[in-house]
């Protein structure tokens, strides 16, 4: 049981680091990744 | 005037010679030899035929936006639209007929001899948490990659498409952020167990014996038998090619083109579906098909009966390691 539980934590953990890893550096949004600079939306 | 009128019967004359030359001409000779793509005549499959793709120039960055048609996309449609969910619900409903069939003909496979009341101890911490580190990603993969395929006609009519947007939604993050400790965990896996999933001569007497699930025999294993084996190298090869062929899925255009990315989706489709299959088969087996052997990856400890009349080899080992390292002890 507490392998299973510990093993339950480690995916949570390893997700949501991988989560944040991609979306703070490879990611890009389509609005940025697929447009021209000079078309690019601004906030 | 004689002479215009003359010119005028000429001219009428010559018209009507031409209209009938051009009547009388086959019509095959008014079409050109070769067909020409750019015509209004010409069909769309004829088109098709003629060019691998459509593609024009565009001024945006993503150059991949100027194909317009790739006639490749249309079998690839068909393939995730009609042949794929036929594949996988074959897989997965006929596995589990036959998993039904084989518990209502055989029942579950009991320790002859009872529970003994000493254990011995199967799998360690460690492998017990690396075992449920991959079943449990693997579980929430396989049901958010059913969901893709299969989820719009057996899901959306019960939440509506509001919620069951949001559902894919989320089940889509799990699946792309959940693939990478599965991936950790068949590396693992192989890592951990491949010293004792490589094929030896016990393994071939084990497979004619049907395992012992087949008939009351129950032939010799070490560690582990035929069947785990098969189950490691399912696991390790089929668990790589869903990883590749999702990596390359979850990083579009990074490594493929269009046709690498279509064939990385029809590997990643076949090779999941089959993947649950096989799983669900080895639920049954470690659960309610045989008596004794979820403990093995629940505590870590199996009876010692259970044991024997599996792997008796492996607890032969296990005893000859012990006396060795009792002998081996300095006395107290």
């Amino acid at each position: 049981m507490q392998s299973f539980l510990a093993a339950c934590a480690a995916a949570i953990a390893i997700a949501v680091i991988a989560g944040y890893v991609l979306d703070s550096t490879v990611q890009r949004p389509s609005s940025s990744a697929y447009t021209t600079t000079g078309a690019e939306p601004r906030s | 005037m004689t002479m215009l009128l003359a010119l005028g019967r000429s001219a009428i004359a010559a018209l009507a010679l031409a209209v009938l030359a051009s009547i009388a001409v086959p019509a095959s000779a008014q079409q050109p030899t070769q067909v020409n793509p750019t015509a209004s005549s010409v069909k769309e499959d004829q088109l098709f035929r003629q060019m691998t793709r459509i593609d024009g120039r565009i001024s945006i960055p993503d150059a991949k936006e100027g194909v317009l048609i790739q006639p490749a996309g249309q079998s690839w449609r068909q393939f995730h639209e009609v042949t794929l969910p036929w594949i996988g619900a074959i897989a997965i409903l006929g596995m589990l007929a036959l998993l039904v069939i084989f518990y209502l003909t055989r029942g579950m496979v009991r320790i002859e001899r009872g529970r003994s009341g000493r254990t011995i101890m199967r799998f360690n911490a460690f492998e017990r948490f690396v075992h449920w580190l991959t079943a449990t990603c693997f579980i929430v993969l396989a049901i958010s990659g059913l969901n893709i395929t299969f989820g719009r006609q057996i899901l959306m009519p019960i939440l509506g498409p509001n919620g069951f947007a949001s559902w894919s939604q989320y089940a889509k993050y799990a699946h792309n952020y959940l693939s990478f400790p599965f991936t950790l965990g068949v590396v693992l896996i192989l890592l951990m167990w491949i010293a004792w999933a490589l094929p030896n001569r016990t393994d071939v007497e084990w497979l004619k014996q049907g395992g012992g699930l087949v008939g009351n025999k129950h032939p010799p294993a070490a560690r582990f038998n035929a069947g785990q084996k098969i189950m490691f190298w399912l696991v390790v090869l089929g668990g790589a090619a869903a990883a590749i062929s999702g990596y390359l899925l979850m990083f579009p255009f990074y490594a493929t083109d269009v046709e690498g990315m279509q064939t990385a989706q029809m590997v990643h489709g076949i090779v999941a579906v089959i993947f649950v299959a096989v799983m669900l088969a080895h639920i049954y087996i470690g659960t309610i098909g045989m008596e004794g052997a979820f403990e093995s990856m629940g505590t870590g400890d199996v009876d010692l009966n259970w044991a024997k009349q599996h792997h008796p080899i492996w607890v032969e080992q296990e005893m000859a390691q012990s006396r060795g390292a009792s002998q081996g002890a300095p006395a107290e």
